[in-house]
């Protein structure tokens, strides 16, 4: 098989609140491989998002070792932490994942620019990526003006338009009824078979789990169970 | 990208933004009418001062302004009224001649300053052939019958118990020491509105004061007719020249007028405070919206920095956001300004119940607003440049923010 896409050896993440510590991970090894469609299961408080953050250069790593792609996260400072942000991950937040003021085309294309995409090339991915998406139609709505739903639906859009090696959704269906996340998890589902884009979900929603073709469970900042 | 989302970004909150940019407005109009108002003020001021008496500029021996003594005088050329008049177009020369006297009538005696001067030439510079109260101002021609004309001030023929057609007695001293006596005619009575020149000023014919006081066509002064009388002085260097050459120098309401520079420049400091405690209240009142429109945000610069936007595109932005309401501010504020001032200067603005205060100081409680460049630009570049400044700061802030607590707030 090929090297991973992402490597984690032994990852730490120790909180210092006031004279508490909280030890959010203790010792995470974890692989993940190009295409795969993964969940991060757990009971709250056990470190999913933690974990998320750290493979998303969001967050530093207390110890351990964390490779997205190649690239070692730990020896990035701020600024190259963004970069590789931008061009390699694409995030998807339980909620307020759009800028309010732009409408879902200009969501999408936001990123695009800071990428330095020409203008057509701009338009064109965005009117495409929503139409598969399914919400080709409401490319000129702000995100005020579309449902829980709706808005996720652009969310993934922005994130897989750019051609990441992951996608990383924290709680993606959260705000969603059980419909509306199914459907919201079809299409990642086939968003990842069509473009063999990893996508690491993080979620206690069993709906979820079931959904995820490899299921990790995460318990008390550890691994607990990988199948 | 930058510019089209900071623009939607202020109208998120558009009362904020609009209450922001009317309170810059506000703030720039003052500064383009309270300068316009205080340059208008001061031009009444000055005109009201030197066209009692001084005129705009006087030509004068050097040493005249230190030591105004009889004997500081010069003759008149032919030469130097031609280069003036080269110099100066449309400007004439007046001669005066000046000096202290003791003023006698039949009961009284008081000391007075007399100026000999050319009658029809007064009218053009000063307010006294206007303001006479009895009789009439001095004869346009000089004959045998009119050069024993005098007039007096007000309260000196008062105090002196003088009527129009009384003679008078002067008893001086001549240019060259001798005595200088003469009986003169009183034509005329003037109330200049200045207590100080009403006790002590006497006019008479130049050419009768030359021979009492043994100028020999001498003069103290030549007054300029026509000469620069905005606040800004300029007269031509080569006729400063000349004259410096000649032992002359051209004194301008400046010079002739030192109090009133003095009471400008007091002024306009207490102005300038007034003005910097107006900016540093906008400033700091801009500054606390943007800063607060930036914590209000903090979730979603959190999730834009998440994505991969650096905290100086941010910077930019909310930057950005600062610069557009400082100009919706400022351009208003200067175009309103502008037209209220204007409009102002066209009307004038009376100040009712301050009549009796301007008129103590011989001013017309009307005053016109005068709008020039400095005054309209100044105010508004200021404003819009610490506004700039200012701007940046919130901007600069961001660079503080951390992505994951700046996601979790609310
Ligand atoms: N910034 C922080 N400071 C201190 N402790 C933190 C911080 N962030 C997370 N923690 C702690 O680390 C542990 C793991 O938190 P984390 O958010 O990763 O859990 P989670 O699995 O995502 O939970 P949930 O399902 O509720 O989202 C928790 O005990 C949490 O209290
Ligand atoms: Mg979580």
């Amino acid at each position: 098989m090929d090297k991973p896409i992402v490597i984690c050896k032994d990852v730490w993440k120790i909180y210092q609140q006031g004279e508490v510590k909280v030890e959010a991970l203790r010792g995470v090894d974890l692989d993940i491989f190009q295409g795969e469609f993964v969940s991060l299961a757990g009971a709250s408080g056990s470190g999913k998002t933690t974990l998320l953050n750290m493979i998303g250069g969001l967050d530093s790593v207390s110890s351990g070792y964390v490779e997205v792609d190649g690239d070692d996260l730990s020896g990035m400072n701020k600024n190259g932490l963004a970069d590789l942000r931008l061009s390699k991950i694409g995030f998807v937040f339980q909620a307020y994942n759009l800028i309010p003021v732009l409408t879902a085309y200009e969501n999408v294309e936001f990123i695009m620019q800071l990428q330095g995409v020409p203008a057509e090339r701009r338009r064109e991915l965005s009117h495409e990526i929503l139409g598969r998406v399914g919400i080709a139609d409401m490319g000129e709505r702000k995100p005020a003006e579309l449902s829980g739903g709706q808005q996720q639906r652009v969310a993934v859009a922005r994130a897989l338009v750019s051609n990441p090696s992951i996608i990383l959704a924290d709680e993606p269906t959260a705000n969603l009824d059980s419909k509306t996340s199914e459907s919201l998890l079809e299409l990642m589902a086939e968003l990842n078979q069509e473009s063999q884009t990893t996508f690491i979900v993080a979620t206690h929603d069993p709906q979820v789990i079931e959904f995820t073709k490899r299921k990790i469970l995460i318990s008390d900042g550890k691994v607990a169970q990988d199948c | 990208m930058i510019v089209s989302l900071a623009w939607r970004n202020i109208w998120r909150q558009p009362r904020r933004t609009l209450l922001s940019a009317i309170a810059v407005m506000l703030t720039c109009g003052l500064l383009v009418f309270l300068p316009a108002l205080q340059i208008g003020s001061y031009q009444a001021m000055v005109d009201a001062a030197i066209g009692i008496i001084d005129g705009t500029a006087q030509i004068q021996k050097s040493a005249y302004l230190d030591s105004p003594s009889m004997r500081t005088s010069f003759l008149p050329k032919d030469e130097l009224y031609q280069t003036v008049k080269q110099e100066i177009p449309d400007s004439q020369l007046a001669k005066r001649g000046n000096s202290f006297a003791l003023v006698s009538s039949e009961e009284r005696s008081y000391g007075l300053q007399i100026i000999g001067v050319e009658p029809e030439k007064e009218k053009l510079i000063s307010t006294i052939p206007k303001n006479i109260k009895q009789g009439r101002y001095l004869s346009a021609e000089v004959t045998s019958e009119s050069v024993n004309e005098i007039i007096l001030g007000s309260v000196l023929a008062k105090n002196l118990q003088l009527k129009v057609g009384d003679k008078v007695t002067l008893l001086g001293t001549g240019k060259d020491g001798s005595l200088a006596a003469d009986s003169l005619q009183l034509i005329g009575i003037f109330s200049s509105g200045i207590k100080e020149l009403d006790r002590q000023l006497a006019q008479m014919h130049y050419e009768r004061f030359s021979e009492t006081f043994s100028m020999e066509n001498q003069v103290h002064a030549l007054v300029l007719i026509n000469g620069e009388k905005s606040l800004m002085r300029s007269y031509p260097d080569s006729l400063k020249r000349y004259l410096q050459e000649r032992d002359l120098v051209l004194r301008d309401w400046q010079a002739l007028q030192p109090d009133i520079v003095d009471a400008i420049k007091l002024d306009i400091s207490s102005a300038l405070a007034m003005y910097i405690i107006l900016i540093l209240v906008i400033v700091f009142s801009l500054l606390n919206s943007s800063l607060m429109s930036v914590l209000e945000r903090t979730r979603e610069f959190g999730m834009m920095m998440a994505l991969g936007v650096k905290a100086n595109l941010l910077g930019k932005i909310i930057w950005v956001e600062s610069i557009f309401v400082m100009l919706l501010g400022v351009c208003s504020g200067l175009i309103i300004g502008a037209v209220v001032t204007y409009y102002y200067q066209v009307t004038g603005i009376t100040f009712t119940g301050a009549d009796v205060v301007f008129e103590q100081f011989g001013l017309d409680p009307t005053i016109y607003p005068l709008l020039n460049a400095i005054s309209l630009l100044v105010g508004p570049l200021v404003i819009g440049l610490c506004l700039a400044i200012a701007g940046a700061y919130p901007g600069f802030r961001i660079h503080r923010l951390e992505i994951i607590p700046a996601m979790r707030s609310v």
